[in-house]
């Protein structure tokens, strides 16, 4: 990847709070274009790291650069991104209308037109408090001006929460089409991975203040999946169990179900070769992938019962 | 770079105002309700217009430039706002200063609409705006310095609510500073005054007098000051500290120790005034730690302990130091006389003489002259001593008191019977000062310090009319127990009279010049009434000034020039034939301030015409009457009432006397007992 195909550099980036480590070392990067998945639990760093690529906060070391620009102060730059936070902030007294006039006042690329476009879509009435609205329609709106400005960049945290079921495929809908037809570059934050698997191109995994996992959504479905296997006389033999890289196993009857990183054709030879019973390699989710890969770092999912 | 776009966002300016119109019109609703009518109301019932009594004085203005900023910059203090707010493509100094351009425009606006107003009212009944630029300019800078505080105080919290208790706290902590550190210095520091400058009155400029003068360019370099330290604040704020109580790091450490140190000390003044015990390390702990622990706990956010027993020993260590560098007087600033040749001069000030002659000073031409500069101007002449003998005789003086006075202080066993008080300013000759307050009993100095009220110097620097500055008598009065009503000499050869009394204030000696001080005008005395003109920092004012002259016997010139013209008005005194008694109450010995009941240790009541004749004539030469056979010098204090049928009060004269026992008349004195009770006063009912 060439620094022209790259939109967001991160290298090296660190970020406290009264010595926690928010962000530490962090090294990300976004592709022209692409939709960027950026995904960990609670507390990773997600939205500290939006904040601080936003220009919101100041990072501790590290730089961070969009078309090869600090974002920090430098207005013309941030002309081309729009943020869409979680947590959504609307002037009090404003109506939709009053807000989408503040938004052409501040963003130079504002489009009247799009704006009269996608409000056959988002069928809120302009006159409406920003206020007043639910938190899915406040969310709609956020959405609705923030395409409006024709940004090069978004960046969304938690973009869908809230929404209908039909109001997310339409948002999701709109997002693709800006990405297919103006080259858009997005990245999201969400704990919807089911969505976000149908949408990134990339995902990274965060976890501690670091990105732990950084790779396209293909290439990390290709190296990790579920093997459902089972042998004459029920136990997995031991050499086998060595010669693959097992993420997670578990067992059901006599079928043994192992999560196994490495390539699909490499597993199913090395499987073969222990004549199998049953041998069935099948693709994970990202929710799984998400899941598993954490699991090795220490974030584990517990089968807890109360 | 375009210096407009850099500076101004006119989307953030439009929006201020889109979303607070509200408060300027509520200023402009309360200038209507409460300034404007009073014009009105005072044409209407016939008082006329005073435009001067018409406005709120900026009261509106600073209430409003104080509450403002706090709305503006509210979205400082919430995590999503302030993410919206930076988020969107502006610059942080453009961001800030956008925000102070709309929070003036809406502080100014009804300022200038007022000012309009009331300049028309000014021009159509007095024919001038000058009130109404001065009206504009008071509540300018009100609105503005009141802005800016409370914009730098939502600058350093992260707390909308904080920050308005910081720039509460921002207003009035230099006034509490000064007061009480002012209170603790001047009973724990010997020979410490007050601060020689008004500081106060230098901080708090009040009303639009004081204001409108070179004064309140001190304000607006704060406010200069202000401003660009709050862009510099809000270029570095790290926007994720909302929520905090202070949103600088640094500034938490500062904010534990300032809240620690005001309340500790306030609580060591309300335990001396409720206890009368000076215990300057122990009285301050207890506020002080419950100060820093809440100070502590709202810097964490928790409830927690863990950590703050550090800055508690800090804080007692701090306090501990400030308590032994006053106690042992490490700075040496109480045991600090001055010697001789290190002197040019010293202004002595003794309160006693000040408040018998310097009481009616008054600006009657001129500048107005406010209470703060007042207190300067009390003393606008020259009066520092400067020959050897008379700064020697001070500085002895001043070491007899240190010797005497001070290891009572020091141990807060103070003498409350004290009847007199010093101030010394030594004037060095590398030109600073030193100044040194202290309070004593006459009488335990009266050798040292008698040579020098007996001085020339002394009477030079301490009576006004001695101090060759010309003066121009308007009236003088004379009053005698015996007089019907005080009189005007209107005919008497005024400069025969000054000459008199500046011979007899010459020969004062220090015993006479005590009952000066302690006649309290009883008996006889005249008031002279004169202006005189005083240079004063390039300045000439003309004083009015009023002068009272207790006429003891040491006024003997001044006693035969008033009896010669009394002797062609002596039917301006009252006929004893026209009473049928005299009552005679001495040595009052109980008073109740509730009930307003009094009773007195000698009652006679008097019906003779000949015993009554001797009372008359024994008050209306009492002045000039001393047995020197008597040792007995208590000062006494008798009332006399002249009464025509002994109930009613109608008609009654009363007479006053307090004076030495062997200087009351013998015909007076009989009616005394020779020792006189201690005198009780009670606010509650005798049981």
């Amino acid at each position: 990847m060439t620094d022209y195909d790259v939109m967001i550099k991160a290298r090296n980036v660190t970020k406290s709070f009264d010595g926690f480590k928010a962000l530490d070392a962090l090294d990300l990067t976004v592709r022209k274009g692409s939709v960027y998945g950026l995904i960990g639990p609670n507390g990773a760093g997600k939205t500290t790291f939006i904040k601080s690529l936003m220009g919101i906060y100041r990072t501790d070391g590290g730089n961070i650069s969009v078309m090869g620009e600090g974002v920090y102060e430098n207005t013309p730059l941030k002309q081309k991104i729009i943020y869409i936070s979680d947590d959504l902030f609307f002037f009090t007294t404003y109506s939709v209308k009053e807000m989408a006039k503040y938004y052409a006042e501040v963003y130079k690329s504002f489009d009247w037109e799009i704006f009269e476009k996608l409000g056959s879509i988002f069928k809120i009435d302009v006159k409406r408090k920003c206020r007043r609205l639910s938190k899915g329609m406040q969310k709609q709106v956020a959405f609705w001006l923030g395409i409006c400005t024709k940004p090069e960049v978004m960046v969304l945290d938690e973009p869908v929460d809230g929404l209908d079921p039909v109001m997310r495929r339409n948002t999701w809908a709109i997002l693709l089409q800006e990405v297919a037809e103006r080259g858009m570059t997005v990245l999201v934050s969400s704990h919807n991975l089911r969505e976000l698997e149908d949408v990134c191109d990339n995902v990274g995994i965060m976890f501690n203040g670091k990105v732990v996992l950084e790779k396209s959504l293909d290439d990390v479905k290709g190296e990790i999946h579920k093997l459902q296997i089972a042998f004459e006389g029920g136990a997995m033999p031991d050499e086998l169990a060595k010669e693959l890289n097992i993420l997670h196993s578990s067992k059901f009857g006599s079928v043994q179900t192992c999560i196994v990183k490495g390539d699909a054709e490499g597993i199913k030879k090395v499987c073969g070769a222990h004549s199998p019973l049953i041998c069935d390699i099948l693709p994970l989710t990202l929710e799984e992938i998400f899941i598993y890969e954490l699991g090795g770092m220490g974030y584990e999912f517990e089968n807890i019962l109360i | 770079m375009n210096l407009k776009t850099y500076l101004f966002d006119k989307a953030t300016i439009k929006s201020d105002i889109k979303r607070f119109w509200w408060v300027p019109a509520i200023f402009m609703l309360l200038l209507a309700l409460f300034v404007l009518p009073r014009a009105v109301y005072s044409i209407d019932t016939g008082m006329g217009f005073d435009i001067n009594h018409m406005s709120d004085e900026g009261f509106f203005a600073l209430m409003f430039g104080f509450f403002l900023p706090g709305m503006i910059f509210s979205y400082l203090h919430k995590g999503n706002a302030v993410s919206f707010v930076h988020g969107m493509p502006s610059k942080r100094t453009t961001i800030f200063i956008s925000h102070i351009f709309s929070g003036l425009i809406m502080l100014y606006l009804p300022i200038i609409i007022g000012g309009i107003v009331i300049g028309a009212e000014g021009l159509y009944f007095e024919g001038h705006i000058h009130y109404a630029l001065k009206y504009m300019y008071t509540c300018g800078i009100y609105a503005t310095l009141a802005f800016m505080t409370t914009t730098f105080a939502m600058l350093i919290s992260g707390n909308t609510v904080a920050g308005y208790l910081f720039s509460l706290g921002f207003i009035i902590l230099p006034g509490f500073a000064v007061t009480f550190t002012e209170a603790i210095l001047s009973t724990n520091v010997f020979g410490f005054l007050r601060f020689e400058k008004d500081i106060i009155g230098f901080i708090y400029l009040t009303f639009i007098d004081e204001v409108c003068t070179w004064k309140s360019l001190w304000y607006i370099a704060l406010i200069i000051i202000l401003f660009f330290v709050c862009i510099w604040l809000y270029r570095i704020r790290r926007l994720e500290n909302y929520d905090e109580i202070v949103a600088f790091n640094p500034l938490k450490i500062v904010f534990m120790y300032t809240v620690a140190i005001c309340f500790g000390y306030f609580g060591y003044v309300i335990f001396y005034d409720i206890t009368d015990i000076n215990a300057l390390f122990l009285a301050v702990l207890p506020l002080g730690f419950a100060a820093l622990i809440a100070a502590y706990m709202l810097n964490k956010k928790s409830f927690t302990f863990k950590g703050v027993l550090k800055h508690m020993i800090i804080f007692t260590a701090l306090i501990a130091a400030v308590k032994i560098t006053i106690a042992y007087d490490l700075t040496g600033y109480e045991r600090r006389v001055p010697d001789v040749s290190e002197l040019a001069s010293i202004s002595p000030y003794d309160e006693d003489a000040d408040s018998t002659y310097y009481q009616y000073y008054k600006v009657n031409k001129g500048e107005a002259v406010y209470a703060n500069k007042g207190y300067l101007l009390m003393h606008p002449i020259d009066v520092s001593v400067k020959d050897e003998k008379t700064m020697s005789e001070l500085i002895s003086i001043h070491k007899n008191i240190l010797e005497r006075e001070r290891p009572m202080f020091k141990a807060h066993d103070e003498n409350d019977n004290w009847d007199s008080n010093i101030k010394l300013v030594y004037n060095l000759k590398d030109g600073k000062h030193i100044t040194r307050f202290y309070r004593f009993k006459l009488s335990d100095y009266d050798d040292c310090i008698a040579p020098y009220y007996e001085n020339e110097q002394y009477k030079l620097a301490h009576y006004p009319l001695m101090n060759g500055v010309k003066k121009s008598i308007k009236y003088v009065t004379y009053d005698n127990p015996v007089l019907a009503n005080s009189i005007e000499l209107a005919n008497i050869d005024r400069d025969k009279l000054e000459e008199a009394l500046k011979r007899d204030i010459a020969s004062l000696t220090y015993d006479t010049f005590k009952e000066e001080i302690n006649s309290y005008n009883s008996g006889e005395y005249i008031t002279i009434n004169y202006t005189e003109d005083i240079d004063y920092e390039g300045r000439t004012y003309t004083y009015n000034n009023s002068l009272d002259f207790t006429l003891n016997r040491e006024f003997k010139n001044t006693y035969a020039l008033i009896s010669d013209y009394m002797a062609d008005h002596a039917g301006k005194y009252i006929d004893p034939d026209d009473f049928r008694g005299v009552y005679i109450a001495a040595d009052p010995y109980y008073e109740d301030y509730e009930t307003g009941e009094e009773r007195y240790e000698t009652e006679a009541n008097i019906m003779n015409k000949g015993e009554m004749r001797a009372v008359f004539d024994a008050l209306r030469t009492n002045s000039q009457y001393i047995d020197e056979s008597i040792d007995n010098t208590e000062m006494r204090e008798v009332y006399i009432t002249f009464t025509r049928d002994g109930e009613s009060q109608y008609g009654q004269h009363k007479a006053h006397i307090f004076k030495p026992y062997n200087q009351i008349p013998p015909e007076i004195r009989k009616y005394l007992k020779e020792t006189k009770p201690e005198k009780t006063v009670h606010t509650g009912t005798l049981g």
